[in-house]
């Protein structure tokens, strides 16, 4: 079986049947990293079943799915993007009244700023804005499409549609790619131009392509590395292009005899897009330290009172033994006390994790991205809640609202851009 | 050590475990605290002993607590269990949770000391569910055929039955029948008005639906409007009828007698029935379970009600399966397209279907009005059960609305003697109200178990059966009879197959006629057209050079942007134009000349300004915002124009119409979030609102909290509620989750009006909340008051009106401000996607769920802040401005008018609606004095309603006797509310037909190419 990694994708006795029917009937096919696959069959052999059960549309009846070795059981649809897959639908479904350009914005993973709590950093720090266009823009250029950006999606053509599709997929950097049907109305010449573009983006950026196409002929012409043929809701067989055209049995149950041009494409110059394929934000050593150092400023400053994390975690303090005063005793004060305790003893904790996990971040050289959005979002919940004791019970300790401030920059400064003068950050 | 053992013990349990240990610990701890007062809540009301009331919502918290535990326990253990066993629970469930609320209340009881007891009059109750479940049929069997056809929840199929019931008083308040209405009881049935008025409610209601069918939702079909535009547009037309019908007959509630004879005593029939007496809580000597024998009457008109209404829709089922015309419109139903490819004329057929499904409601609602007095306000307490009932039925399908509509029925008619039995041991006399909740709390139920209904998983269980057999290859039962039982069948088809012949050759003439028209006006219009064209092609030259002149440049892809021909807003600035300019110049003569030049030249030629660069760039920034202020300002200085007695009445009108204005707008701008960029339809935004509303007055005035204090408790409460309600509605269609969310609001209106929790103020047995801090009061009256009153002038103190008008003004553009800017990010965005195509933006990575209830969230907080301002304005809360007529459906106007997903629209559609009820305040101080400015615009209105209502109508629905009873015999008047209401509905139909996009569009996002080079300029 070998490294399961290698494998982008891999699918065990996968069966979905629509109530009597079997339109999956137990497949299995593995596809590698940096392959391009086609899969092919005649009509209704379920190869878009297949899709739709890969990517999570349909649940599936029985069997395995996995996606760069993770099994997506359970999972939904956009829990399966995040391992790296994106695909196209075989009728194009945009987004009908936003614009071509609004289209290939929304795709792009880790945006800033989509989520409600950060939405309104968009407007601040407009950098992310333009980077995201500026890629938007490459990719229209490579479709050849830039003079349909300003309509609204609604309005194009079929073939437009579907080239708007692939570069909306594209731009979701994707590391396994599901195409269905990609050049289904698509002019010849820009249909060859987006497959010779496909090739090179698997020859450079290493990425998998598993494109379903019913025009034969066509997808063993294109320079796929190997064909996965489907008949009836099973494989027929798999194999690289010469292959299927020398077997007899495909040719006549699918092909009826036809013959096959064997015809392979030349590689062609194309613009650079390839760099801006998937890369997460690398590790700013700077930054990470910056914010390390302030978190700890504000593990500090609530320590000055008379809770702190070491009584704490060495049991030193008779902190615990307050608390419990104040929960067993009745009345509201002690109510509120006791729950703005809990809360301190929450906080107190939490930090020597958050600076843990943090340090082991730097040193394994992840982004901090994950560690930061959640220290924003502790510290925002903490000054919410501070304030709101000190309105409601006038709690006299500052030490929460704070500290949970200084987190909160510190978590601003591993999330965000400083914004400097010169733009010079670390993207591109 | 053993803690360890405990986490990968509880790692190695399933999901399914988990959640029953914990529901069972949950179920122990409610059981506690019920019987014996030790439940963990407990510990709440001793920390917080001074608030009193407390005691009702610990149990209040504990009974839910309890039912929702045992509720999962049954879900949990039916879900999981396989086999014979599993299908006997699964089927017992209904009496599982029957004998689960029967323990609750015996628990409850037996905590309290107090006894409750329940009795089932079987016969009594039973019909009183058959009589609501063939109300709500009436209804439902409409609304599903109309679903099933033209793909709409149709909002006005209620108004149907209550036109129905009209026409039946009219015809017995005619000259021809009253007579004999009148003549004194003799015990013998008169069945000729009755028989009459059955024909003419079906007809005539069938026509109203056919007529409204062809001149407004043709319309929509042909431009291939969405489902829930339709349904909008289905609502408007809803409150026009409302409107009319309010205006022609009033408020009161009238009883259709079609012979007094039916009143008699002795009119019904005698059914021997049971009684059964349970009795739960503390019972000494007495036994839990008491039968007694008792007759019940069961009077015939209510028989009737059933008989015919069961009836009409056993044919229409037959009418449905059996004939060419069921067949072809479940070939519309299926694909409109490939039917009137294979020769079906699609229009008919849905002509036919909206005339059958209209006129079905209005045969009811003749039958309805003999047993329930009838006013048009009947129309929506049953529009919203009947919803529930063809939810619940799976919608589209009749049948299964039959079997819903008896479960609901009867879910409402049982659940009155519970509640009955309940109201005295809590101390809650006016609980039985509640009862009317009951179908809102089942369909909620319903919804969260079976989100696609009960016809869907009989569907699929019938699938998988036929799968199973075909996989077991057992031959089928009636494959083994001796005869074909499909056979049977029909043979009983025939009769109706003759009947449909007769009828076909019968209507070959007028076939034949109207098809000669349809020909004749195709013909006629092709002439017309390609003169049109060509008008079309030279405007649209003309105003392609001009916008490049104005533009300067030429912009990627702009220039093939389709240029619409009149652009939408060009008729409502003409008509505001003329009374502006009188206002400023007190002429109309001289307002007309002058406007006349400005309306041609500016406005209507094609090369005018508004043409070329105001309505082309409406979907730009600078048109957008230069359309803004002129529609700001003209209604501005029309609100100013509104005639009043002095300047400080002036004064205070303006500040009400301001505070009203941004209380809308604020409102306007939760549904924009909701509907207009999330796309969930959300019909409950005044649910959203009273959550603020209740909080904060009830805070204030219960327990006299400052009201910051309210405000700032209630957006937390708001965001939580907005999370949560994500859970059970996350999945559910947007149809059903209109139904959901305005059911909420009816189920907390209801409430407000019965439950004791919700009542503060000065009197606390007295209904809402009233006596409770304003904002700022204490600083305006020592100080502000006497300010603002030397600034205009007024020699006396300004009143709080102004106080509050800007306060409300602060926090509308606060509002505004802050949600344009979060809006503006990809947030925003990934919002607009999921309302354009929910699965394909799950498939690009966006967390759909989360985004919808952060989008749920964060639009209920706003709601909640505009509620809480209301409530200010207001300075009482009763359950009447709840009303959805007096709140969602005017805030459904504003966001329609406005423009969807466009936050100045919203501002801009609230001013309109705002405007609109200021001058009918203007209007109503105007009724009363003759010398008012205004008067000829009442008088106008009177005679205009007395002309159509005297001479219009004919007199078989217009005798001097309908005239009197509902004028009570004083001249006619049109009652200036429902006119109001009328214009609100015109203005939603209008405005969908004209200009679908609003009056301020979407600004859709289009960058400029140029800022490829990062460090260029800043994007839009």
């Amino acid at each position: 079986m070998g490294n399961l990694s290698e494998l982008a994708l891999k699918l065990t006795g996968l069966v979905k049947h629509f109530g009597g029917i079997k339109a999956v009937d137990g497949i299995d096919f593995e596809v590698s990293r940096g392959e391009f696959v086609g899969l092919i069959g005649p009509n209704g052999c379920g190869k878009s079943t297949t899709f739709n059960a890969i990517s999570g549309l349909l649940e599936k009846s029985a069997g395995q799915v996995e996606v760069f070795g993770q099994s997506t059981e359970g999972m939904k649809p956009h829990q399966i993007h995040a391992l790296g897959l994106s695909r196209t639908f075989q009728n194009t479904r945009l987004w009908q009244e936003m614009t071509v350009i609004e289209n290939l914005l929304l795709p792009p993973r880790n945006q800033v700023g989509a989520t409600p709590l950060t939405s309104i950093l968009n407007t601040l720090q407009p950098r992310h804005e333009k980077a995201r266009l500026a890629k938007a823009w490459k990719v229209l250029e490579t479709l050849e499409i830039t003079h349909i950006a300003h309509l609204l999606a609604g309005e194009l053509s079929g073939g437009q549609s579907k080239l708007v599709d692939i570069g909306r997929a594209l731009m979701g950097e994707p590391e396994l790619l599901l195409l269905d049907e990609p050049v289904a109305g698509v002019a010849g010449p820009l249909a060859d131009s987006i497959f010779r573009h496909l090739r090179r983006l698997v020859d450079e950026t290493g990425i998998t392509v598993l494109i379903i196409e019913h025009n034969m002929n066509f997808i063993l012409r294109k320079g796929v590395d190997r064909v996965v043929v489907m008949n009836e809701g099973k494989v027929l067989m798999s194999g690289t292009p010469d292959e299927v055209r020398g077997n007899e049995a495909v040719v006549q149950a699918y092909l009826g005899g036809a013959g096959i041009e064997h015809e392979l494409p030349e590689s062609e110059e194309f613009e650079e897009i390839g760099e801006t394929i998937r890369h997460k934000r690398p590790l700013d050593i700077k930054r990470g330290v910056a914010g390390a150092l302030l978190l700890a400023l504000s593990m500090w400053i609530p320590n000055l009172g008379w809770i702190t994390t070491g009584g704490i975690l060495l049991g030193s303090s008779d902190f615990l033994s307050e608390l419990s005063a104040h929960t067993l005793a009745a009345g509201v004060d002690d109510m509120w006390a006791g729950l703005h305790m809990l809360i301190l003893l929450l906080y107190s904790l939490s930090q020597p994790i958050i600076l843990f996990s943090l340090i082991w971040c730097m040193s394994q050289g992840h982004s901090l991205d994950d560690d930061a959005e959640n220290i924003m979002l502790m510290s925002m919940i903490l000054i919410i809640s501070g304030i709101m004791l000190r309105l409601f019970n006038g709690v006299t300790e500052h030490e929460i609202p704070f500290g949970a401030f200084v987190a909160l920059v510190a978590g601003a400064v591993m999330y965000f851009d400083i914004p400097t003068l010169d733009d010079d950050g670390e993207e591109e | 050590m053993e803690a360890r053992l405990f986490l990968e013990k509880m790692a190695a349990t399933t999901s399914y475990q988990r959640r029953l240990s914990i529901s069972l610990l949950l179920l122990f701890d409610a059981w506690l605290g019920l019987r014996h007062g030790w439940g963990l809540v407990a510990l709440l009301p001793e920390m917080t002993g001074e608030y009193a009331k407390l005691n009702d919502l610990y149990w209040m918290a504990q009974g839910i607590e309890f039912i929702a535990a045992g509720l999962v326990i049954i879900h949990t253990i039916g879900k999981n269990l396989e086999g014979r066993l599993g299908t006997f629970l699964r089927l017992s469930s209904p009496l599982l949770i029957i004998a689960l609320l029967g323990w609750c209340i015996e628990v409850l009881m037996l905590g309290m000391g107090k006894q409750a007891s329940v009795s089932f009059n079987l016969a009594s109750h039973g019909f009183t569910g058959l009589v609501w479940a063939a109300t709500y049929l009436a209804i439902a069997a409409g609304l599903t055929l109309t679903y099933r056809v033209q793909r709409y929840g149709n909002f006005a199929q209620s108004e149907y039955l209550v036109f129905g019931s009209y026409i039946a008083l009219s015809m017995m308040w005619s000259e021809r029948f009253w007579p004999g209405v009148d003549a004194a009881k003799d015990g013998v049935l008169d069945w000729e008005l009755l028989l009459w008025a059955c024909f003419a409610g079906f007809v005539l209601t069938g026509l109203l639906g056919a007529i409204i069918d062809l001149a407004i939702m043709r319309r929509f079909r042909r431009t291939g409007a969405s489902p829930r535009v339709m349904m909008i547009a289905s609502l408007g037309v809803a409150m026009m009828l409302r409107a009319s019908l309010y205006l022609r007959y009033g408020s009161s509630t009238e009883l259709f007698v079609p012979d007094r004879d039916w009143r008699l005593t002795t009119s019904k029939w005698e059914v021997d029935t049971f009684v059964h007496t349970f009795t739960f809580g503390v019972r000494e000597a007495i036994p839990f379970h008491e039968e007694a024998e008792r007759v019940f009457g069961l009077a015939w008109y209510k028989a009737a009600l059933i008989i015919g209404v069961f009836g009409s829709v056993i044919a229409l089922l037959m009418m449905m399966n059996g004939t060419r015309l069921g067949r072809k419109m479940r070939a519309v139903a299926d694909n409109p397209d490939l039917a009137s490819a294979s020769g079906i004329n699609v229009e008919k057929v849905h002509f036919t279907s909206s005339f059958l499904s209209a006129g079905l409601s209005g045969f009811g609602g003749v039958l309805f009005a003999m047993t329930t007095r009838m006013n048009p306000e009947v129309g929506l307490t049953i529009l919203l059960p009947a919803f529930a009932v063809i939810v619940m039925g799976t919608i589209g399908s009749v049948r299964g609305a039959v079997f819903a509509a008896l479960i609901v029925g009867m879910v409402r008619s049982l659940s009155q003697p519970v509640l009955v039995a309940l109201g005295k041991p809590l101390e809650r006399p006016t609980i039985s109200g509640m009862d009317e909740v009951m179908p809102y709390v089942f369909l909620l139920a319903v919804l969260m178990l079976m989100p696609k209904g009960l016809g869907d998983a009989a569907q699929k269980w019938r699938i998988e059966r036929l799968r199973k057999r075909i996989e077991s290859n057992v031959v089928p039962r009636s494959a083994r009879l001796p005869f074909d039982p499909h056979r049977g069948k029909e043979i009983l088809k025939r009769p109706i197959r003759v009947i449909e012949d007769l009828f076909d050759q019968a209507m070959r003439p007028v076939n034949w006629t109207t098809d000669k028209i349809a020909v004749g006006v195709a013909v006629a219009k092709k002439k017309v057209e390609p003169s049109l064209k060509r008008l079309d092609g030279l405007r649209t030259d003309v105003v392609e050079t001009a916008r490049s002149r104005f533009h300067g440049e030429t912009i990627t892809g702009l220039e093939k942007l389709e240029s619409t021909g009149r652009p939408p807003g060009t008729f409502l600035l003409c008509c505001l134009i003329p009374p502006t300019l009188f206002v400023f110049l007190g002429s109309w003569l001289w307002a007309l000349s002058l406007s006349l030049p400005i309306l041609w030249f500016g406005i209507i030629s094609p090369t005018s300004w508004w043409r070329s660069k105001v309505t082309r760039g409406r979907e730009a920034h600078v048109g957008s915002w230069l359309t803004f202020i002129l529609l700001v300002v003209l209604m501005t200085a029309l609100a100013w124009a509104i005639p009043s007695v002095d300047e400080r009445t002036k004064w205070m009108g303006m500040a009400r119409t301001l505070t009203l204005l941004s209380i809308f707008g604020i409102l306007a701008l939760s549904l924009n979030l909701h509907t207009g960029y999330t796309g969930m339809t959300n019909f409950g935004v005044i649910f959203f609102a009273s959550i603020g509303a209740i909080t904060v007055g009830l805070m204030s005035a219960g327990y006299g909290w400052y009201w910051w204090q309210g405000l700032l408790l209630t957006i937390p409460i708001a965001l939580l509620i907005g999370w949560c309600l994500a859970y059970p509605t996350a999945d559910l269609r947007m149809d059903y989750f209109a139904i959901v969310t305005i059911s909420l609001g009816e189920i907390v209106r209801i409430a407000l009006a019965s439950e004791p929790l919700l009542r503060a103020g000065t009197n606390t047995s007295a209904i809402g909340i009233s006596r409770y801090e304003l904002p700022f009061e204490p600083w305006w009256d020592e100080t502000g008051a006497a300010w603002f009153g030397e600034l205009l002038g007024f020699g006396e103190p300004a009143p709080y009106q102004m106080m509050i008008g800007l306060f409300a003004l602060t926090c509308l553009i606060l509002v505004w401000g802050l949600i344009s800017l979060m809006l503006r990010s990809p947030w925003g965005r990934i919002l607009r996607a999921i309302r354009e195509d929910e699965e394909v933006t799950q498939h690009h990575g966006h967390d759909v769920f989360k985004l919808k209830a952060g989008s749920l969230a964060i639009g209920a907080a706003i709601a909640a802040l505009g509620g809480a301002l209301w409530a200010w304005l207001n300075a009482g809360i009763f359950p009447s401005f709840m009303k959805p007529v007096n709140s969602t459906f005017l805030i459904w106007a504003a966001f329609i008018v406005g423009g969807r997903a466009s936050n100045k629209g919203m501002v801009v559609g609230a001013f309109l609606i705002v405007l609109m009820n200021m001058l009918f305040t203007a209007f109503s101080t105007a009724q009363n004095d003759v010398d008012h400015s205004l008067y000829f615009i009442v008088e106008w209105l009177n005679s205009s309603l007395e002309w159509i209502i005297a001479d219009l109508i004919p007199d078989l629905f217009a005798s001097d006797r309908a005239i009197d009873e509902a004028f009570l015999g004083k001249p006619i008047t049109a009652i200036l509310a429902y006119v109001k209401l009328l214009l609100v509905g015109l203005i939603i139909v209008i405005t969908l037909l004209v200009a679908p996009k609003g009056l301020l569009p979407e600004i859709p996002y289009r960058p400029k190419p140029e800022v490829v080079e990062i460090g260029g300029g800043e994007s839009e």
